[in-house]
This record gives C-alpha cells, sequence and structure tokens, in this order.
C-alpha cells in the first residue's frame, strides 16, 4: 500500500507537466493559426487593379429584357463581366458553367453575385437569344449587346479585343478576350481573373469581394 | 487505341454546336492518327482547337500534325483546348443523356465514344 501511493506522487506530477506542455502548444498553434489567417491578406487569383472611378459606363449597350444597360443598376452586387458569342461552343460554357458553379458553392451570398455577357457578335445573336442563353446557365445571369459602334467603344474601355475569326464550315468564329472581369459592390473594377479561371479560385476570390 | 472520359454539356436554348471532350490513349505500339470523326446527333465533327494567346480566345480546325499520335502518347480534349466541334446539332443535347461519336484512325480503325452530357 505505501509503496504504492508514494509511486503515484511521481506519476501525477508528470501528467501535470505533460498537460502544461499540451496546452502551451495547444495556445501556440491556435495562435499561428490566428495569425496566418486573419493577418494575411488574400491572395487573388487574377489581376487587381486600383481603379478611383468607377467602371467605364456600358451606356449604348441594351440588356437582354430590352432595356438601357446601366451599371448602376447593379451596385451592392459584385458583377462579373464577360464579353463572348452564342456560338462559341468551348471558351464562352466553361465560364459561364464556371461561374455558374461558383454562385451555388456560395450559397445565399451568391445571390449577390451576377455575371453579365456581352456578345459581341450582334449580327448573329439576338438580345432574346442572349437572355435565354445566359439563364440556361444561371437564373441570376444577365446578356446585353449593341450596335457595333457602342460595342468598339465599351470593349476598347474595358480593354476588350475582338475581331471576326476562323471560318467553320457555313458559320465562322469570334475571336475575343476571354478574361472575366469583376466590378466591386461599389461599382469599381477590381479584378481580371485570366480566361479558364477554375471554380475553386474563384469561389475564394468571390467570398472577398462579397 | 483507347477513348475514355468523353463528355459534352447540354445545349443551350438555340445552340447550333458543341464542344466534345475526351482522352485518346494509343496504347498500341504504333503511329496512328485521328483522321475524322462522326455523330448521329451531329452533321459534321471537326476536330478543333481553342488557343488562348494574350488573353485573346482563337479557335481553329486542328492542323493534321496535331493529330498525329506516338506510340504511348495521350491527346487530352479538355475545355479551352483540343476539343470535337460538332456542327450542326440535330437535336438538343440533354442533361443526363449520351451523345454517340465515332472516331476514325488511321490504324486502329473506328472506335465509338458515349459521350455523358452533363453540366460540369
Amino acid at each position: 500500500m505505501t509503496d504504492d501511493r508514494e509511486s503515484e506522487a511521481p506519476q501525477h506530477a508528470g501528467l501535470r507537466r505533460s498537460l502544461l506542455v499540451a496546452g502551451a502548444l495547444v495556445v501556440a498553434v491556435v495562435a499561428a493559426w490566428a495569425a496566418v489567417t486573419i493577418a494575411a491578406p488574400h491572395r487573388f487569383s487574377g489581376t487587381v487593379l486600383q481603379a478611383p472611378d468607377p467602371a467605364p459606363s456600358m451606356l449604348g449597350l441594351m440588356r437582354d429584357d430590352g432595356s438601357a444597360l446601366d451599371l448602376a443598376s447593379f451596385h451592392g452586387e459584385v458583377l462579373l463581366v464577360y464579353f463572348g458569342y452564342l456560338s462559341c461552343p468551348d471558351a464562352c460554357p466553361t465560364t459561364l458553367s464556371n461561374v455558374a458553379s461558383a454562385r451555388r458553392r456560395l450559397g445565399s451570398t451568391g445571390e449577390r453575385v451576377r455575371l453579365l455577357m456581352i456578345s459581341v457578335d450582334p449580327e448573329r445573336d439576338s438580345l432574346a437569344e442572349i437572355g435565354e442563353y445566359v439563364r440556361s446557365f444561371d437564373e441570376g445571369f444577365v446578356g446585353a449587346t449593341g450596335d457595333h459602334a457602342a460595342l468598339d467603344r465599351v470593349a476598347a474601355q474595358y480593354g476588350i479585343f475582338f475581331a471576326r475569326g476562323a471560318d467553320l464550315g457555313p458559320e465562322y468564329a469570334v475571336d475575343h478576350t476571354a478574361t472575366l472581369m469583376g466590378i466591386d459592390t461599389d461599382g469599381h473594377l477590381r479584378i481580371i481573373w485570366p480566361a479558364g479561371i477554375d471554380i475553386d479560385r474563384l469561389v475564394a476570390d468571390l467570398e472577398e469581394l462579397l | 487505341m483507347t477513348v475514355s472520359e468523353a463528355w459534352t454539356r447540354p445545349s443551350p436554348p438555340g445552340a447550333d454546336e458543341a464542344a466534345i471532350y475526351m482522352v485518346v490513349k494509343n496504347d498500341s505500339g504504333s503511329q496512328d492518327r485521328l483522321l475524322s470523326a462522326s455523330s448521329p446527333s451531329c452533321l459534321v465533327v471537326t476536330p478543333h482547337l481553342t488557343e488562348i494567346v494574350d488573353g485573346v480566345a482563337r479557335m481553329r480546325e486542328s492542323g493534321l500534325d496535331e493529330l498525329d499520335m506516338d506510340p504511348g502518347s495521350t491527346l487530352v480534349m479538355a475545355p479551352n483546348a483540343m476539343h470535337l466541334m460538332c456542327l450542326g446539332l440535330t437535336g438538343a443535347l440533354e442533361d443526363g443523356e449520351v451523345l454517340e461519336i465515332a472516331l476514325e484512325f488511321r490504324e486502329a480503325g473506328t472506335i465509338t465514344a458515349r459521350a455523358v452530357i452533363e453540366h460540369r
């Protein structure tokens, strides 16, 4: 009996030391995690712009419901702008599908993310067709286009190139800058994502912008 | 010659074309070449290439040399890269259905694949 009690005491002291060490380790790990997640700025997967002025006006273009396209109507939302065309089977649906997936993954906050697809092929794409096309990817998407004078002006202000490309049988391709642009909730152009931005990176960046 | 992971997206309303993606592996011991492709869902199927240069997406028909396959090589057809372009859809591509496609190789002959139609 006596022997047992004597051997218990050092065991308890050892246990206390172990608990203290373990406790200190937990504190250190939590502090390190907090320092990394709280202090480290988010790294965006696109080029971040520091534009002092609001995003260039899109007046002159029409929304798919036939009204004038006014960026002010998207205030409070993150507006993703993509220039493309409907008979584009690869690059455009890939981007629209990725944005639709990102929006779904964001859950209810995703409702404050909009995609605006501007068709640079007004000869073939009517406003009604553009609207039907974008909403087949996501109900929250908006389409727009305009005449060539208006498209040239808006595209130039956003640094977008577009031109008729290769003939594909009876149809033709339209070469176009395939970047995705993000206008923040205050209406400033904030991000240019490279063509083919993947869903995970887009979700992380959108969480930061919202 | 093995064709796997074939898929395409449901066609948006009014779409007359679709891009079909897959992985083609030349597991034979000889040089081969993809000569053509066809599908009952398309009037014409053409190998296409989307190239993104300086942020600009350009699409063109693949050159013959780009369809050459060394023994053991793999041709990855994926978004924003090489794909089979279905021109003249004979009907809408519906989510959950399958598109039949036949690939004609110089050596391996005809290989048929079933492309899953799904949102990705």
